[in-house]
């Protein structure tokens, strides 16, 4: 069944046989249910279960108090909060013997309140006297970035333009909300887990029920999306559930509902960014000052590697000697903001790329122009001072004119407005352009590490051990490809162990575009290792050089003489006939960098992604309603080990930027969530897709990551939203400077663009 | 409350159960009879993950009641594959890439199989149509679309 | 989680005596793609709920035809059979086409038109056709049947005329074949989208292009859908031109304004109303030159 070279994990998915984690059975199993404060910010005073426990079915409560470890790290969102600081927020756990009735009892639970006051957006909280959220204040982070000398670049300007812009919230919304199940065993826990990060999962809930770690197993089904959501969310609810198990010593299940996982989970931050552009007539940058304040919600999380990222590529892959940015994020009653996909990008690409655009209008220069004349090239100078190499945004500029023909869609579009009467739907077309550091970065955090093993068995057939989440986009399957291509087998001898902590070395967690470039690098490293002892033996049985072999087909043989080879199989089983070992582990980690963390300068990531976005855009001028008809983004992959599954990479990161773009908003008022289901929440459709999508593979090799690969997941997304909201600018003659681009707001531009072009 | 006895077809095989008056079919489905190839997203009709074809039509399973599917017949995904060949619609979600986390993936390919079934050469309109119902983050829905073309010419013996 | 019995009738009859014997704690269904999504959220609506009266296999309550130049369409028709009723492509498209537009193909496939105007949703797509084309309502109660003009089913969002122990048994319009007719939608998104406001119309033109029958009925405009009076008033008996329809488009806007008051959403409902219904009259009239 199936067919050769598919991905490894499709052929179950397909046939409705992958189990997903609520598709697992338990014996004996008990479901969870969380009791969620209604109040932005509160204390609970006491918890009184009385009538819960009273009712059918209910064996227990879990809360704070129960927790044997410790509640969480400084101020990281607790497993069951005592001063919960958003709606929605848990702070207990019913736990019955059917879902039916936990979620009943949650109704009995009362938990009495001393409510106190909530600040609710990052202005307010950053005032003097703003209600505290964690004893050192309210400033969750601040980061400054750049060189040079902003204000002698804004002095040498001939002119000067301000633009202030904001970014909403956005939901992961993976179709396969949030559920955990904890299995209690002998002197240890077993933790069933969709998460993108089992590692990190593991560790909180060590600390949670104050077990070493190597006393908890961290095991992860199969996962049904994650897009940076399936991480400390995740953590927090497995801890919930491994303390009810280790409590009742029974299997706990605790699924989210779709209302509970966007009530309580994590969301990407909201911006206000205000850019200051100095630039010359000929359209040369001279200066860009940036100010970024961002709603961190109630946690941390990892707000502070999001914060870095954004504020070393706030300024775009863009020429400019003199750049400052200054970045904040606030603490605020809100949900808390954590990883996203994109990462703290998106945000400022689309600030970036619009604010771009506009500096272009103003001086009557074509964007493509604009942006031809100003990108980074080969050996350029970032913003952030880093010399930047194997920059490929030329290329991918070139990929891009050749399938959008942007010079005729852009006098096209002229001539539909030309011909506009009444209010019409006229056309537009806009650009983006895009770059954004691989991996971790010298900025955030610590080392970014993996570790990868592999082991060969007697009969050829291979195991790959990583704790690397297969959350969707074939990261398993590019470590398949890695191995096939280091050691020239074929892919039906192996399989992708599944992730179990105790079982499988830390390969670091599927998040930051990481995972093809230090994963990746960690996997050819193991396999190398093998290749390596195999050259011994081919190289001794050919009397050949061993410098000099290939491995290709299942043969290993000078390519010189290429009828004379050895087998894959016959090297493995040598191996192991000499009684040695045939195993490999791999380790890569991501070094070098020379960065000043306290002046925000230096090599920030060890290598970048390019791409370039272009769409055209209808947009009906009488209602405000955006039809995206036309896209073509291009990405350069570096090395693309499967180009199909690259180009649903690519596909998929324009639906969820056309969804950043123009309908997606997390809508919250005073801390209260608004709309917190799918059909409130509007993701893109298969209608809502452009008619003609054009995803583009370059392939400009790096020299980081494996066979010169660069990472994909993130970009796709980041560069989507300027486009779009460009090519709406060029279509009404107004720019929408705030997402998402919705009737409403897109009306008002038609209107205020219709008075100013008449 | 009194259980409701419900006869129903299930991929193909009679099934009699007594069901909670108040179960959703998506229940009775993924609990009672072990089909837990059909997802929940959502619960309230909007992402399709649980789609199931009742008497032929696609469905929401989660806004359908067990109770009221006396006489009905239903297929899952499970019921249109057999253990030696796949559907042609799975095998062209495979061919062409439709699926990454496959969450989705059952109710695309019964919202497919509800439109193959009536209409063996849909445009491309037709079949953004049909599965305009089942929501997607991972793929963008580009190959899916290019999977029930395929589908829909293996299905009518082309190629 | 609400818990609720199951009812299944054999008649309408049946359906009507055990609503009369259990007054405000049950609830005749059809396709449940509004009722179980209620229930989910717990709408207080349900409160009292204590049995579901499935009315969804009852035969007197499908089909639809056509009888000397009237359409009966039944309660129980899904939009998805109306959506493809070659009945309704003739005698009235623009039913069919807001039925198209409801939802996804699942809930067309399961939702009702019986259920839709039962449940008085205010977006509801097929409710301002239905006052568009002047439908009534035929009702069963445990008393016998009465009809129920469609202009006065919706007394308040969300709360019909009908009795708790009243059922829909179906509606019934005269067919608009040889009249034109608009459905305009307009949503946030292309599928999957309840109605931002949408526009149904009926008119007719006599052989001097004179409107001699007119009916417009917004939807999401007034509090409950409803009939533009003032605007068909302006239209009827004119020869509709720029002008007329201007006045006309602009007469719906401010009767909006006029019943709903201004409101956060009228800075953007005013104007796209009135291109809405500029649309509309473009598009069903022969307009003079």
């Amino acid at each position: 069944m199936g067919q050769k070279n598919q991905r490894i994990d499709v052929l179950e998915k397909v046939l409705g046989k992958a189990k997903y984690v609520n598709d697992l059975k338990f014996p004996d199993v008990l479901h969870g249910a969380v009791v969620r404060c209604p109040h932005p910010h509160a204390k609970v005073i006491s918890i009184d279960a009385s009538a819960a426990l009273a009712a059918e079915g209910v064996v227990t409560i879990v809360s704070a108090k129960d927790i044997p470890g410790i509640p969480c790290q400084p101020t990281h969102k607790p497993i069951f909060a005592v001063e919960p600081k958003y709606m929605g927020e848990g702070v207990a756990m019913v736990v019955a013997g059917t879902l039916e009735q936990a979620r009943e009892a949650v109704r009995l639970v009362q938990v009495d309140y001393e409510v106190l006051p909530a600040v609710t957006t990052p202005e307010e909280a950053l005032k003097p006297g703003a209600p505290l959220l964690h004893p050192n204040g309210n400033v969750l982070c601040h980061y400054q970035t750049g060189k040079g000398d902003v204000e002698a670049g804004f002095a040498e300007a001939d002119h000067i333009l301000v633009r202030e812009y904001d970014t909403q919230r956005q939901e992961h919304m993976p179709i396969e909300p949030e559920a955990v199940v904890a299995v209690p065993e002998f002197q240890s826990m077993v933790v069933y887990a969709p998460t993108n990060s089992a590692y990190n999962v593991r560790q909180t809930v060590c600390e949670t029920l104050g077990l070493p770690e190597n006393r908890v197993s961290l095991r992860i089904p199969t996962i049904g999306g994650s897009f940076g959501g399936k991480n400390y969310d995740l953590a927090v609810m497995s801890s919930r559930a491994a303390v009810a198990a280790t409590i009742t010593g029974r299997p706990v299940r605790l699924v989210c509902t779709r209302e509970e996982s966007i009530l309580e989970g994590t969301k990407r931050h909201p911006y206000h960014c205000r850019y200051q552009v100095g630039y010359k007539d000929d359209g040369t940058l001279t200066a860009i000052q940036v100010t970024i304040l961002g709603d961190g919600g109630a946690y941390t999380s990892k707000s502070h590697p999001v914060a870095t990222r954004s504020a070393i590529e706030s300024c775009g892959p863009y020429v400019v000697p003199n750049a400052h940015t200054d970045l904040t994020f606030a603490y605020t009653n809100n949900l808390y903001s954590d990883s996203m996909r994109g990462f703290g990008s998106p945000q400022v690409d689309f600030s970036c790329e619009v604010v771009m655009d506009e500096v272009a209008r103003e001086l009557g220069m074509d964007p493509m122009e604009f942006r031809r004349k100003n990108h980074i090239r080969e050996n350029d100078v970032s913003a952030v001072g880093q010399t930047m190499t194997c920059v490929s945004l030329g290329k991918c500029l070139a990929r891009a004119d050749e399938d959008f023909h942007w010079a005729d869609r852009r006098e096209a579009a002229k001539a539909s407005r030309a011909r506009r009467r009444g209010l019409g739907k006229v056309r537009g077309v806009g650009m983006a352009l895009l770059h954004r550091g691989e991996a971790f970065g010298a900025a955030g955090q610590g080392l970014d590490t993996s570790a990868v093993s592999m082991l060969t068995n007697w009969d050829g057939s291979i195991v790959i051990l990583t704790s690397v989440s297969e959350v969707g986009m074939g990261c398993h399957t590019m470590l398949v490809n890695v191995l096939c291509e280091t050691l020239g087998v074929h892919r039906d001898r192996i399989v992708v162990c599944p992730v179990d902590t105790n079982y499988v070395p830390n390969s670091g967690a599927t998040v930051a575009t990481r995972t093809t470039v230090v994963v990746g690098n960690a996997m050819k490293n193991a396999a190398q290792q093998v290749r390596d002892k195999m050259s011994v033996i081919a190289a001794k049985e050919l009397g050949v050089p061993a410098g000099r072999l290939e491995f290709k087909d299942e043969k290993i043989y000078d390519p010189a003489d290429p009828e004379h080879f050895v087998t894959y199989l016959h090297l493995v089983q040598e191996i192991h006939a000499q009684g040695q070992n045939a195993y490999g582990h791999g380790w890569y980690t991501v070094t070098g960098l020379k960065y000043d963390r306290a002046n925000g300068n230096g090599e920030a990531y060890q290598s970048y992604a390019y791409g370039v976005c272009m769409a055209e855009v209808e947009v009906d001028l009488a209602t405000g309603q955006v039809s995206v008809e036309k896209f073509t983004a291009v990405h350069d992959v570096g090395h693309a080990f499967d180009k199909e599954e690259v180009k649903g990479q690519i596909d998929g990161g324009v639906s969820m930027g056309l969804g950043y773009a123009l309908y997606e908003d997390l809508a919250i008022k005073d801390g209260e969530i608004r709309n917190r289901n799918f059909d409130r929440y509007l993701i893109a459709t298969a209608m809502d897709m452009p008619e003609d999508l054009s995803p583009i593979v370059v392939e400009e090799p790096t020299n980081t990551g494996p066979y010169g690969a660069r990472g994909l997941g993130e970009p796709t997304a980041c560069a989507v939203a300027p486009a779009i909201v460009n090519a709406i600018a060029d279509a009404t003659g107004c720019y929408v400077r705030s997402l998402p681009a919705d009737l409403e707001k897109v009306l008002k531009a038609a209107r205020s663009g219709i008075e100013d072009r008449g | 409350m009194e259980l409701v006895k419900v006869h129903m077809t299930v991929n193909g095989e009679p099934v009699e159960l007594d069901v909670k008056p108040y179960a959703r079919l998506l229940d009775v489905l993924r609990e009672d009879l072990a089909l837990t190839g059909t997802k929940e997203g959502c619960g309230v009709g909007e992402c399709g993950a649980c789609t199931v074809l009742v008497d032929g039509e696609n469905v929401n399973s989660c806004l359908v009641l067990a109770s009221s599917m006396e006489g009905k017949s239903i297929v899952t995904v499970e019921g249109i594959s057999s253990d030696e060949s796949l559907h042609p619609i799975q095998q062209a979600f495979l061919d062409h890439h439709a699926l990454q986390c496959g969450f989705c993936t059952p109710g695309l390919v019964m919202s497919v199989k509800a439109l193959l079934d009536k209409d063996p050469a849909p445009s491309r309109e037709a079949i953004k149509t049909a599965i305009s119902g089942n929501l997607c983050r991972c793929t963008g829905y580009q190959q899916v679309i290019e999977a029930a073309e395929d589908a829909a010419r293996a299905m009518r013996g082309e190629e | 989680m609400l818990r609720y019995d199951y009812v299944r009738p054999a008649s309408v009859e049946e359906a009507c005596a055990f609503l009369l014997k259990t007054p405000g704690r049950s609830c005749p269904i059809a396709g449940c793609t509004d009722f179980l999504v209620q229930v989910r959220e717990k709408s207080a609506r349900w409160k009292d709920l204590q049995y579901v009266v499935d009315l969804s296999a009852l035969p007197e309550l499908s089909g639809i035809r056509v009888e000397d130049g009237i359409v009966h369409v039944g309660a129980m028709t899904t939009h998805s059979a109306a959506e493809h009723s070659p009945v309704l492509a003739e005698h009235a498209p623009l039913l069919a086409a807001a039925c198209a537009s409801v939802g996804s193909p699942q809930i067309r496939n399961r939702g009702t038109i019986g259920g839709a105007v039962a449940n008085a949703s205010p977006a509801s797509d097929p409710m301002p056709v239905l006052i568009a084309l002047e439908a009534n309502a035929l009702v069963q109660g445990p008393n016998g049947q009465r009809t129920i003009p469609m202009s006065d089913m919706i007394v308040k969002p969300g709360k019909t005329a009908l009795a708790p122990d009243e059922i829909i048994l179906g509606f019934s319009f005269p067919s608009v074949a040889h009249m034109r007719t608009v459905f305009l939608k307009l949503g946030r998104r292309k599928a999957l989208s309840i109605s931002r406001m949408n526009v149904s119309l009926v008119v007719h033109q006599d052989a001097e292009g004179v409107i001699d029958h007119v009916a417009l009925a917004p939807g999401c405009v007034f509090a409950a859908p409803d009939r533009a009076r003032k605007a068909e008033a302006l239209l009827l008996g004119r020869r509709p031109d720029a002008a007329l329809i201007d006045d006309a488009a602009k007469a719906v806007a401010d009767e909006m304004i006029e019943r709903t008051g201004v409101r956060w959403s009228t800075e953007y409902k005013q104007p796209v109303i009135t291109a809405l219904v500029r649309r509309a009259l473009e598009n069903g009239t022969e307009v003079a030159e």
